[in-house]
């Protein structure tokens, strides 16, 4: 097979998804269940951020949601979950950075905001 | 052992171009340079996480030491469009990856339109920002200005509107990649850009769900 005629893996090209061990038959397959499942969780995030519940239980719950629905998308729309274990890497190690930034400056103590603070 | 492909990171091989050589670009992309176009867009990516991310942080700590202020000026955020916002930029990020189906099954037409789809909800998505924006300095939540809710408007408009801006460019990008599939550009052997442009929109939505729940929800 000469270069020119190489084809490119492809990613869930049929119509047919898997779930929970059934397979089911929907106009774009997996991708439109992941749509539907991204569609309903954010649905459940607003209801849930009108519930007057402490910051402390609704903070981490959203927070949860919300990279549940980044983790969708990367795995299945960016196709990660299919693709070399190298890109991972090239994603996880800012993202690592990024979080352990953003808890460094969340933890950091007030007193080095002081520009920040509310005069 | 992993059976996922490996990637021959900066591999030699002959390779398309991803241009007009006027004879037309059906020649088909070699795994390896395939596989680097898509490892220097994941690294790109990775990139402009750490910008938004240092834009988030900027929001979360005046947020925490500026209560009384992000409260008041939360009020003022219309949940309900943000929301439809946010389905619109969703179905969005659907039907690109609809549109990288079509052109893996190698319909040209498909690819179009499914890559107009998301080019329009874009720029709906845009506009209806752009209404939330006018209702925002509508009720004093401006840009400049060191007092009040304008100390807030720094901190909010800095990560959406430049979310906003890579949802314009998106757009832009996304036209140029509909005209060449009018132009029969692409096949199921060749559609790189399309799925680099995949990466760069899908990327652009996850920044949104992201955004959308630490600023607008929590």
């Amino acid at each position: 097979m000469s270069h020119d005629t190489h084809t490119h893996e492809k990613h869930a090209v049929s119509d047919t998804a898997n779930l929970f061990g059934r397979t089911i038959t929907v106009p774009g397959g997996m991708y439109s269940v992941v749509l539907g499942v991204l569609a309903v969780i954010t649905i459940i995030e607003v209801l849930l951020s009108e519930v007057p519940l402490p910051n402390v239980i609704k903070f981490p719950v959203l927070a949860a949601l919300s990279i549940g629905k980044a983790v969708l998308v990367v795995m299945f729309y960016m196709h990660l979950k299919d693709d070399s274990r190298i890109f991972i890497w090239a994603i996880g190690v800012p993202l690592a950075m990024a979080a352990l930034i953003v808890l460094f400056l969340l933890g950091m103590d007030p007193i080095l905001y002081a520009g920040q603070l509310n005069p | 052992m992993s059976d996922a492909p490996r990637v021959q990171l900066f591999a030699t091989q002959t390779a398309e171009h991803d241009h007009d050589d006027g004879h037309g670009d059906h020649h088909a992309v070699t795994p390896a340079t395939l596989e680097n176009v898509k490892f220097a867009t994941w690294l790109y990516i990775g990139s402009e996480i750490m910008i938004f991310s240092a834009m988030l942080v900027a929001y979360l700590v005046f947020r925490i030491f500026n209560w009384e202020i992000v409260q008041e000026a939360t009020e003022h955020l219309s949940i309900t469009l943000v929301s439809l916002n946010t389905f619109i930029l969703l179905a969005s990020s659907w039907m690109m990856v609809m549109g990288l189906r079509a052109i893996q099954n190698g319909s040209n037409e498909g690819l179009v339109r499914w890559i107009s789809g998301t080019v329009v909800l874009g720029a709906i998505f845009v506009g209806l920002q752009v209404v939330e924006y006018a209702e925002l300095v509508h009720h004093g939540i401006l840009l400049t200005g060191g007092e009040g809710l304008s100390r807030f408007g720094m901190r909010f408009y800095a990560p959406t509107a430049f979310h906003g801006a890579h949802v314009i460019i998106g757009c832009l990008w996304g036209l140029w990649i509909i005209s060449r599939g009018a132009r029969q550009k692409f096949s199921a052997e060749r559609y790189v850009s399309v799925e680099v442009f995949g990466l760069y929109w899908h990327f652009v939505d996850v920044v949104w769900i992201i955004l959308f729940t630490f600023i607008y929800l929590i």
